[in-house]
């Protein structure tokens, strides 16, 4: 099934093609969308980042690779990483398994939504398909 | 001579001697009415039923067969399974997939010995472990025990999300798998808008980058490019604009919830990545 992440709108499939389950999680956010929430009085940065965003920022153009200052920024924010607000990751939490309910035997219920069982549901996912890259939702 | 565990241990009168004797018994496992057989899994594989099977020399001198199944889960966590399978000694059993292929590295088997049937039942000895395949089995007497990360690993292709346009891609090691990078592939096609991209991937454990390495080129605006990161690439073989590669370190080895990710220096709003795919050895990591 094909899946769409409302947190990211990234797309994947649930299952690979050799069978395995497949776990997706949000990418982080980019450097203009850091810059977009920089701009909105929303920052995601810290301090310390905000100051060594400034620095690089206000660089020189790199002599080796030729990348200018605002673009050195954005590669450092790239480099952090930052979660994305309501960020979806499907991985199992160990923690999760431990504390649901039990069959008799020890395993985790068949009944418990599996979604209860991730790192974090985020925003959650929609069936959709997908025709010459255009996303629909699924009827 | 040494006596076998006097609990439900045989004794029989044997023909010349005025007492009953006690006999040696066939097998180190030795189980009562109060004993089980324990199946614990941890599988990577959809659509696997296992079925243990085995016999017994009961505590009457009957030899008696027995058979079960059980079913893994798919998502690499624990399941478990406990059956009695009668009191007396174990003088073979073994596990094989009755439904499903699994391939190497994929459905992880514990035969084990317990007393109890409940979640609260005592665990008191592994009688064997290994992988199970399609065609493979796992069994006792005569299996050497194996332990998850053991063997030669799982090749999977592993096709990872396709991101909104504007963002990188991301890889995250699933829970309860070891991974081994070999290779990737990815396309991104960037937007006739702003300057040149500039590529780099990351290996971080998601939190701290662990292993950086930039594209061999930059990537020009409004171009399509397919970027290929592998243990032993070098520099471009031949000078490509738009098929660009890079090395990756050999033995790269990571452990779940560690991530595999771009960043793509001065990546536009409309620029996309996709056809991502990544070459990886799996394991069950038995954490």
């Amino acid at each position: 099934m094909t899946l769409q992440c409302q947190a990211c709108k990234g797309t994947y499939d649930d299952t690979l093609r050799d069978g395995t389950l497949y776990f997706h999680v949000c990418p982080p956010l980019a450097a203009w969308e850091v810059r977009q929430l920089i701009a909105a009085n929303a920052s995601p940065l810290t301090a310390a980042q905000t100051k060594t965003l400034a620095t690089f920022d206000a660089s020189a153009t790199d002599a080796v690779t030729g990348v200018t200052g605002p673009n050195r920024g954005d590669g450092y924010l790239a480099d952090l990483g930052l979660p994305r607000p309501n960020a979806r990751n499907e991985n199992i939490d160990p923690a999760k398994i431990e504390s649901a309910p039990k069959d008799a035997q020890g395993n985790v219920k068949q009944t418990v939504d599996p979604s209860t069982l991730m790192m974090s549901a985020g925003a959650g996912a929609v069936p959709v398909v997908i025709t010459d890259g255009v996303v629909q939702p699924t009827s | 001579m040494s006596y076998p565990p006097a609990v439900d241990a045989p004794r029989a009168p044997i023909d010349g001697f005025d007492r009953e004797s006690f006999l040696q018994g066939p097998s180190p496992f030795v189980f009562t009415l109060e004993d089980a057989l324990e199946v614990d899994t941890l599988c990577s594989a959809a659509g696997v039923t296992l079925t243990i099977a085995g016999v017994m020399l009961t505590s009457d001198f009957q030899i008696k067969a027995f058979n079960f199944q059980h079913t893994p889960n798919s998502n690499r966590t624990l399941a478990t399974s406990r059956f009695h399978i009668g009191s007396g000694w174990l003088l073979r059993v073994r596990v094989t997939a009755s439904a499903g292929t699994p391939t190497f590295s994929r459905v992880f088997v514990w035969l084990r010995t317990c007393r109890g049937l409940t979640s609260a039942a005592l665990t008191n000895s592994t009688i064997t472990s290994g992988y199970v395949t399609a065609n493979t089995d796992v069994y006792w007497p005569g299996n050497v025990a194996q332990q998850p990360l053991d063997g030669e690993g799982f090749l999977s292709s592993v096709q990872v999300s396709n991101p909104a346009a504007g963002a990188d891609w991301v890889a995250t090691v699933p829970t309860g798998a070891r991974w081994k990078l070999t290779a990737l592939f990815a396309t991104l096609a960037a937007a006739n808008a702003g300057g040149v991209r500039s590529v780099r991937l990351l290996i971080d454990d998601g939190a701290n980058v662990l292993f950086e390495v930039p594209a061999s080129a930059t990537q020009a605006i409004n171009t399509t490019a397919s970027y290929s990161y592998g243990q032993g690439a070098g520099g471009p073989i031949t000078a490509d604009a738009v098929v660009i590669e890079a090395p990756l370190a050999n033995d790269l080895y990571l452990l779940a919830g560690w991530r595999v990710r771009t960043a793509t220096g001065a990546i536009n709003a409309a620029d996309q990545w996709s056809a991502i795919s990544l070459d990886v050895t799996e394991w069950i990591s038995g954490d």
